[in-house]
């Protein structure tokens, strides 16, 4: 927006807004939205109403809230309004209530969206849900000061437990794996489309695509590891897939970072790459659902194997879309969400070279 | 309030204040005051509320529909008492009153809750919780008075929630404002009991009442109350001299039928007065009604229409700046008396409460 905009062009937005009070929720998608367009921005006005009008512009000119000059600037320019009048203007351009504005979004201490860290999300989320459920803000809040550490802690304790009862049945190391593939996957192929967003500023129209890429990568993964899976070099082509999936995370984590605003993906040559970064991820997941199968195949019920595998790759999927969306993409941003499915996918690497010596 | 009783409501109230957001006061932990109207049911600690038809009978712990009042050790308390979520200072003509004192401002006040769900609430932020959630500031009856005093306020304006809710902090403070000379309006639902109502009457000036449709079934289906309890409270109101203005938010589809509209502006006319100011205010898509369209400017001019072919004096049209529906004009030889925009008087010409024309009497409160 700021290199498009002349200096004293002027971007026009507006926020859910009230001329009687704020909650927090209120607070925090003003108090967002005021910070991020003052990071742009030199200069940011807010008149306040029922929908809060933000004025941001590179130069003070460029924002004029004198009732009076904007009433003469109609004058000079023989616009005629019904609505817009000296009196209107006088009172919607109030200085005291746009210092009471000020002051009631102030006390918030939310933090500036950007494209890749998308706290403007969890903000507009959380007052969504306090219109329509308003039984569950405590909880929203709770979750958005302390869910990230929650959620990291459960992961140890999961990882831990993993570790701990590898040795205790021989599905354990397989069925960590196969779980947090389906975890990790889930939330590279949301985050994959959340970026070809920010990057072409629609998805509605290839979102099929886009899905599409991902199901033909598993479908191509799992011919491949089939394979695999009559040879004795099972687990170590488990581990390589865990392996190859952990480094793709860490490119995209370096993709994320150095593309900073995702923005400039360009045309057809973009899209191909978001149509290949979906395949790739893919590719793996479905290499690894029938080695897991294979290592833990139980020989007298097939389903004995398969059911566990599938729930827990199924399992792993739902988690990280229920959570990726609401909480860890907003909070984290995408690029540490990346760095922690990376450490998942280690963590799962680890696990499997520490069983497979033990064998 | 005993000691083993404040101990108990200290306890129950574990939150912590956010930083301030209101305009004046300290910020503050709402009060407990004990209700006016509520008897307890038998030897147990049940208690039943007096306040509006709602009638809810709460055991010991429980909060009302209204979220505003709560049954502590079978005493019922009112929760938000001298501590509002918001006080500002309004033109008197957003409440919306235009026959009461134009071109003055009202400190207006509120505390949270209320006994409707209204699907449209524009104030859902402090309609739709209790007092124990908002940030609240302290405002005792007689500070409330005194800083309406300051600000050169000539009303004190009991709004943005459902007053009734407050009903102890706003009949104190009516008291209080009446000493000093300072008029009490109140925009409301109209959802309160005849005997509370009538001991309200007598600190009361204007009163406000949304009239949101004229059906049970709208009453009922979009904002979860009864539509009888309502005219009750508008005869009782004309009748215990209090000046009445009424507020139909016209939402197309659901209360803009036409013979609605026209038996709604009928009854107006015929049971509490054809001076009574109809406001036909336009609909926004709002809390939980986004699906439906702003009312359009011709809906609002039909149900005008229908108001003064039903014999009402006074019909406006809200919520559209610079229609023509926002004047007051003589009823008997149409000069504009009051020229309006919005919030805004443009130009009033009207001399003591006559029209300067024809000498016609206005109704409502020119002075004080």
């Amino acid at each position: 927006m700021r290199r498009i905009l002349t200096d004293e062009g002027i971007l026009v937005f507006t926020v859910p807004g009230s001329l009687a009070y704020y909650d927090r929720e209120l607070k925090d998608i003003n108090m967002s939205a005021m910070a991020t367009a003052g990071k742009v921005f030199a200069h940011v006005a807010v008149v306040p109403g029922d929908e809060n009008i933000f004025l941001a512009s590179p130069s003070a000119k460029g924002i004029d809230l004198s009732p009076q000059r904007l009433e003469s600037r109609l004058r000079d320019l023989r616009l005629a309004t019904r609505l817009i009048s000296l009196p209107h203007l006088t009172y919607r351009l109030d200085r005291e209530r746009m210092e009471w504005f000020r002051r009631a979004v102030e006390p918030s201490r939310a933090e500036v969206n950007r494209d890749l860290a998308p706290k403007g999300l969890y903000y507009t989320l959380a007052y969504v849900n306090a219109l329509h459920t308003p039984s569950m803000k405590g909880l929203f809040a709770a979750a958005g000061r302390r869910g990230i550490p929650v959620f990291l802690a459960a992961l140890g304790l999961f990882a831990a437990g993993a570790f701990l009862l590898r040795n205790k049945h021989r599905r354990i190391p397989a069925l960590f794996v196969i779980s947090t593939t389906g975890f990790v996957v889930m939330l590279l192929e949301l985050s994959l489309i959340f970026v070809f967003q920010v990057a072409y500023g629609y998805v509605f129209h290839e979102i099929g695509i886009l899905i599409t890429m991902l199901m033909a990568g598993m479908a191509a993964g799992s011919m491949a590891a089939a394979r695999r899976v009559t040879t004795p070099g099972v687990s170590k082509a488990f581990m390589a897939t865990e392996a190859s999936l952990a480094s793709f995370c860490l490119l995209l984590l370096i993709l994320f970072t150095l593309t900073g605003h995702g923005a400039g993906a360009g045309g057809l040559p973009g899209r191909l790459l978001f149509f290949a970064l979906l395949f790739v991820p893919g590719f793996f997941a479905g290499m690894e659902f029938p080695l897991a199968v294979e290592l833990c195949q139980d020989k007298e019920r097939a389903g004995g194997s398969v059911g566990p595998v599938y729930a827990g790759d199924l399992a792993g999927g739902f988690i990280g879309g229920m959570l990726g969306g609401f909480f860890l993409f907003p909070l984290m941003g995408l690029a540490m969400s990346c760095l922690l499915f990376g450490a998942l996918k280690a963590a799962g690497l680890f696990l499997l070279l520490l069983s497979g010596k033990r064998k | 309030m005993r000691r083993r009783d404040f101990l108990k409501v200290a306890a129950l109230t574990p939150f912590v204040l956010a930083a301030g957001t209101n305009v004046l006061g300290q910020e503050s932990r709402p009060a407990f005051h004990e209700a006016l109207y509520y008897r307890k049911k038998g030897s147990s600690k049940v208690v039943e509320c007096l306040l509006c038809p709602r009638s809810c009978t709460l055991p010991d712990g429980a909060t009302g529909f209204c979220r505003a009042r709560k049954n502590i050790s079978g005493r019922l308390y009112s929760l938000g008492y001298g501590s509002p979520c918001a006080a500002h200072i309004d033109p008197v003509e957003k409440k919306p009153f235009f026959h009461v004192l134009p071109r003055t401002y009202s400190f207006s006040v509120a505390s949270a809750g209320c006994n409707f769900r209204c699907r449209f609430c524009q104030n859902w932020q402090i309609s739709q919780v209790s007092p124990l959630e908002t940030t609240n500031v302290s405002l005792p009856p007689k500070d409330l008075a005194a800083a309406a005093a300051q600000k050169d306020c000539r009303s004190i304006a009991y709004t943005y929630t459902e007053p009734t809710n407050f009903y102890e902090y706003m009949l104190d403070t009516a008291k209080t404002a009446r000493g000093r000379g300072i008029l009490n309006v109140a925009h409301s639902n109209g959802y309160i009991n005849p005997e509370p109502l009538k001991a309200l009457c007598r600190y009361m000036d204007a009163v406000n009442i949304d009239l949101k449709g004229f059906s049970e079934d709208f009453y009922g289906k979009l904002c979860e109350g009864e539509l009888a309890p309502v005219l009750l409270t508008i005869k009782t109101l004309k009748r215990s001299g209090v000046w009445v203005e009424i507020t139909n938010l016209v939402i197309e589809g659901y209360n803009d039928d036409e013979k609605m509209v026209r038996e709604m502006c009928r009854w107006v006319a015929k049971e509490v007065g054809r001076d009574v100011p109809v406001h036909f205010s336009r609909f926004y898509p709002m809390y939980k009604l986004t699906g439906v369209s702003p009312t359009s400017v011709k809906t609002l001019e039909r149900a005008r229409d229908a108001g003064f072919e039903a014999g009402l004096q006074f019909a406006y049209i809200g919520n559209v700046p610079g229609h023509p529906g926002e004047n007051t004009y003589c009823p008997k030889c149409k000069t504009i008396l009051i020229q309006r925009s919005g919030y805004n008087v443009l130009n009033m010409t009207l001399k003591n409460g006559k029209c300067p024309s024809c000498g016609t009497k206005i109704g409502g409160i020119w002075a004080t």
